[in-house]
């Protein structure tokens, strides 16, 4: 039944004899695995010698809390960012390091230091972790830790399946991780092209890495989109009409739309690929009656909504941040909420400008060309309601309203481009150049900009303090000064036909620009030491930028701000009632701003469970089976996971009362170090007040 | 969340459930099925005939399964079904059709698959 | 907000701000939708294999069986009415539920059950039989996407069956909780659209190859 492979396997270690025939002797590995173990260490270190193994257990590894969850899938999203950063920083040192055919060759390589089959390794991981692995978990959590807030929800409307979603995520960011020491991972590009990927020419692990890496994470992206709409559709407060709700709340709804319906696409793309490598199945091969330009078409009918999947959160930021820092409403909520509708609608019918030059000619070209270009209507209506909002505002550049101006700015740019790039004509000469990743790393770097601006802007809301504004500031100007610098080159060398993948740059004139984006990236790495100071800075400073009302900017305009900070377990004393759009800058302009409500009443709240961490260990060890073919391990993990299941159908006892009087003395609690810190605030000279009057 | 104090099987997804209504969706979709399979084995209609018939068939047995099974309708009960159903039609439509379209023109022009 | 607003808003009595009892969340029902979203994406899977099929439905490469040769429409009547009759039982044994008949609720299931099981078995028989002819899904593209369809449809059945028994001890044992309700009307949901997506099976992998 299924395929013969070339290499060892038996019954019982499956492909795992590979091991034994590769060679663990490359430094640039060895470094990677001493960092990433060390890493380890020393976190399993801290938490055994601080007593906090249970700590973690009770309050974060079993919580169905979502904002715990929320906070843990954004550091997951972090930690990814992090490694997926390494990445690019050692393809741009590689690219600049292998020009010319006098460019001397270290490690084993003939030119720069990666050999050309780690080198496609290194792109390829860079381009899926950063996509599937940093950016989505870190949106993802972000819509988990405000949304609910936003509409005034005590919790999501599925808590235990928000833990599963989380815990799959980890299972897919383990398994990238372990195929960086256990063997390797795919060569073949993020979008893994066929036949590239099938057996006879990827014969090692690594696409199966890939493949259950995806498929394990989009396991998560639907459960949690499932969620979201659940949320949205069925949680919100009394008042809180559709058209009321935040634009990130219409974001968030818009993204998992997409998300909910293209994901599946993926999973099939991905599963009939798996058939081919597996059981020799036809699908994507070149004999037989295959068509591999049919796994490009699924890989992009899910693509391209995916890239909406993954700004449309990003919108949702610009869309709370602009108003804020600019002291007004923001333009036109209607006409947001259509464009966010509209992209999200466009956004399916316009996957096939990936491949423009499959051959299908210009009937096809032109109807999937001018789809693109509409896109570009919405975006504009949001750009423009951005900008409108901010003329005659009172605005300020704090840190979050920075990123939110470099985000809208990069909008820009990536916008013209890709309309540039959805003209068929131009499309033909420039696919595959460098031109197109400057682009679409230009999009995606107004999701970077946009997140790191959300993580400034709820910072307060989350942890009870400001982080470090001046820092924040630095880490600002660091990361947009390395932007200019990677991106305005590469767009240049995209322009001078220097085509993407490449490990070996034969054009000496293309030097300098290369060297360009070292220096470029050599800024990002300091923007990221700035980044993490600005972190334990703001920590040990942590007293003296606590934030004194629940509305830590004085001028936000959302129900999260009408909470405590950091908001306790159950979001809301008593469920809000909403007014007006923009319910808590309507109380604060009606002087409502009291968190008091008249009596409290008892809470029900989901219990702590461990099963989503147990069905992530069914789910890792079945990843990891299935990529080694250990097929008897695959059958037990996926008994696992099955009987797990069903015992959680079993399962009773799996919610409480807080009763009122207990919510009563947590809510006083609060009130009254609110009061303590307001009046030790009063007290101090005026340089640690509002941050609305620190400048 | 999880209390009883109020008996479950009053809730209008319960309270839906009919006889009539699924007997009458088995029938329509054998009987449908029946005569689709009658269509394209004892009767010689050219190809595209055939898919006409089986597709205004299938439609009919498909709908009515929609609505006589899962009584989709616009009460606030099932507004949110319907709505998110209404929205997933196209989609499921674009995807395949959308690819059959630039499919048929690859393989005019170029020959490619089949 | 002028003073005037202001003033509207102190004169009334106080507006509510807080509401004094967040009610009763009708647990039944945001299950019920939590699934059927899930359900949509599920359809979009077969979306994407029709999508496929489109394209593979003459994929023959090298290999000389052709779809006519493999799918006889007669004989793939027979799991039709297997699969039907069996959701026809389910939705008898939620008109029991509504009756709060548990023995009518576990007979009709059971019932269903049973129906499934013999639909998979007829399955297995009719693509056991391909296999007897050399149509393994090895043999050509389409062949693959033949296999590939009807058995992602049979793996659903199958993880739907897996649930029905569960879901059958949990009624004899527990009752009608809300929780149970909830969980009945969620595999409700799940094995009526699996009957949905096999007419779209039936019509365009059966019929449309044969024809």
């Amino acid at each position: 039944m299924f395929v013969d492979l070339q290499g060892p396997w038996n019954w019982f270690w499956g492909r795992l004899p590979l091991l034994l025939q590769l060679h663990y002797n490359n430094p640039v590995i060895g470094f990677a695995f001493v960092l990433a173990v060390g890493g380890g260490l020393v976190v399993v270190a801290a938490l055994t010698y601080f007593k906090l193994w249970g700590w973690l257990w009770r309050e974060w590894l079993t919580t169905v809390d979502h904002k715990k969850i929320g906070v843990m899938y954004i550091i997951v999203g972090l930690v990814m960012l992090f490694r997926g950063f390494f990445d690019a920083l050692m393809i741009r040192t590689q690219q600049a390091a292998a020009v010319g055919p006098d460019s001397p060759g270290i490690l084993g390589a003939t030119h720069g230091y990666l050999t050309p089959y780690h080198m496609d390794q290194v792109f390829t991981a860079h381009g899926t972790i950063m996509i599937l692995l940093a950016v989505t978990p870190m949106l993802v959590g972000f819509m988990n830790l405000i949304m609910p807030i936003q509409i005034g929800a005590r919790d999501m409307a599925y808590p235990f399946l928000n833990a599963v979603g989380l815990w799959m995520t980890i299972v897919a960011v383990g398994l990238v991780m372990a195929s960086l020491f256990i063997g390797d991972f795919s060569h073949a590009g993020w979008v893994g092209l066929t036949p590239l990927t099938q057996l006879a020419h990827s014969p090692s692990v690594g696409v199966d890495y890939w493949i259950w890496v995806i498929q394990i994470s989009s396991i998560g992206t639907t459960v949690g989109a499932v969620n979201l709409i659940a949320t949205i559709l069925k949680m919100r407060a009394p008042g809180m009409t559709l058209m009321r709700m935040p634009i990130f709340t219409w974001t968030t709804l818009g993204t998992n739309i997409i998300g909910l319906t293209s994901f599946p696409v993926l999973t099939i793309a991905l599963l009939l690929l798996t058939l081919d490598r597996y059981v020799g199945t036809h699908f994507f091969t070149a004999d037989g009656g295959g068509n591999f330009m049919m796994y490009t078409n699924l890989f992009w009918i899910w693509g391209h909504p995916e890239v909406y999947f993954v700004v449309l959160p990003a919108f949702g930021f610009l869309s709370e941040i602009v108003p804020t820092f600019s002291e007004k409403p923001l333009f036109n909520h209607n006409a947001m909420i259509v464009a966010t509708m509209a992209i999200a609608g466009v956004s399916w019918a316009v996957w096939l400008h990936h491949f423009f030059i499959m051959g299908q000619g210009p009937v096809v070209n032109t109807f999937f060309s001018i789809a693109t270009m509409l896109v570009g209507i919405p975006t504009g209506v949001k750009v423009f309601n951005w900008a409108f909002t901010m003329i005659k505002g009172r605005v300020r550049l704090e840190t979050p309203m920075l990123w939110a101006l470099g985000s809208i700015l990069l909008l820009i740019g990536g916008g013209a481009t890709g309309m540039m790039l959805a003209i068929p004509a131009i499309n033909y000469v420039s696919h595959n150049s460098v031109f197109v990743v400057a682009h679409f790393h230009n999009m995606f770097l107004i999701i970077a900009f946009a997140l790191f601006g959300a993580v400034s802007f709820w910072w307060p809301k989350v942890f009870g303090f400001h982080l470090d504004e001046k820092l924040g500031k630095i880490f600002f100007w660091l990361f947009w000064s390395g932007s200019v610098f990677v991106f305005v080159p590469m767009y240049a060398l995209g322009f001078l036909g220097m085509t993407r993948r490449l490990d070996y740059i034969a054009h000496p004139g293309w030097w300098p620009l290369l060297l360009l984006e070292v220096f470029g990236i050599g800024l990002y790495v300091a923007s990221i030491f700035a980044f993490l100071l600005q972190i334990v800075v703001s920590i040990r400073d942590r007293k003296k930028n606590a934030v004194v009302t629940s509305d830590a900017w004085q001028t936000s305009r959302n129900l999260e701000w009408a909470t405590h900070c950091p908001p306790p377990f159950y979001n809301f004393a008593a469920t809000p009632v909403v007014h007006s759009i923009d319910e808590w800058a309507w109380r604060r302009e009606h002087g409502l701003t009291s968190l008091k409500p008249d009596h409290y009443a008892d809470i029900h709240m989901p219990k702590n469970t461990m099963v989503p961490i147990v069905l992530a260990f069914f789910t890792g060890v079945f990843g990891f089976a299935a990529v080694w073919r250990v097929w008897w391990l695959a059958g037990f993990a996926l008994l696992g996971v099955i009987g797990t299941l069903i015992f959680r159908m079993f399962q009773k006892d799996i919610d409480y009362i807080v009763p009122a009087s207990e919510v009563e003395r947590i809510e006083t609690a609060y009130l009254e170090k609110m009061d303590d810190r307001a009046h030790a605030s009063i007290h101090q000279t005026g340089e640690h007040g509002s941050p609305a009057t620190q400048h | 969340m999880a209390h009883d104090e109020h008996n479950p099987l009053t809730h209008p997804e319960v309270r839906s459930a009919s006889s009539a209504m699924y007997i009458a969706a088995f029938v329509l979709g054998i009987v449908a099925m029946g005569i689709a399979c009658l269509v394209t084995v004892g009767f010689d209609l050219s190809q595209s005939d055939t898919l006409t018939w089986i597709t205004v068939l299938a439609v009919i047995a498909g709908l009515g399964q929609l609505f006589l099974l899962f009584k989709l309708d616009l009460s606030k009960t099932m507004i949110w079904h319907t709505v998110s159903l209404v929205l997933t039609v196209p989609l499921f439509f674009m995807a395949v059709g959308l690819t059959i379209w630039m499919f048929h023109y690859l393989a005019l022009r170029t020959m490619v698959g089949g | 907000m002028s003073r005037h607003d202001n003033n509207r808003y102190r004169d009334r009595s106080p507006v509510t701000l807080w509401a004094p009892d967040a009610g009763h969340p009708d647990a039944i029902g945001l299950r019920s939708i939590g699934f059927w979203l899930y359900m949509m994406s599920d359809a979009m899977i077969f979306a994407a294999l029709f999508a496929a099929h489109g394209v593979y439905t003459h994929a023959y490469g090298t290999s000389d069986i052709t779809a006519s040769q493999v799918i006889d429409p007669v004989e793939g009547l027979l799991p039709t009415l297997f699969l039907f009759t069996s959701v026809l039982m389910y939705g008898l044994a939620s008109v029991a539920l509504k009756n709060d008949d548990r023995a009518g609720v576990v007979r009709w299931m059971g019932a269903s059950l049973g129906l499934g099981v013999l639909f998979l078995l007829v399955e297995v028989w009719e693509f056991a039989g391909l296999v007897g002819e050399g149509a393994v899904p090895q043999a050509s593209a389409f062949l693959s996407d033949f296999w590939t369809i009807v058995w992602v449809h049979g793996g659903h059945v199958f993880v739907g069956l897996i649930w029905m028994a569960a879901m059958l001890i949990q009624i004899s044992r527990e009752g009608f909780t809300e929780t149970v309700v909830g969980r009945f009307i969620n595999l409700r949901i799940f094995w009526f659209f699996q009957a949905v997506i096999w007419v779209c099976v039936y019509t365009y992998v059966y019929l449309m190859g044969a024809s």
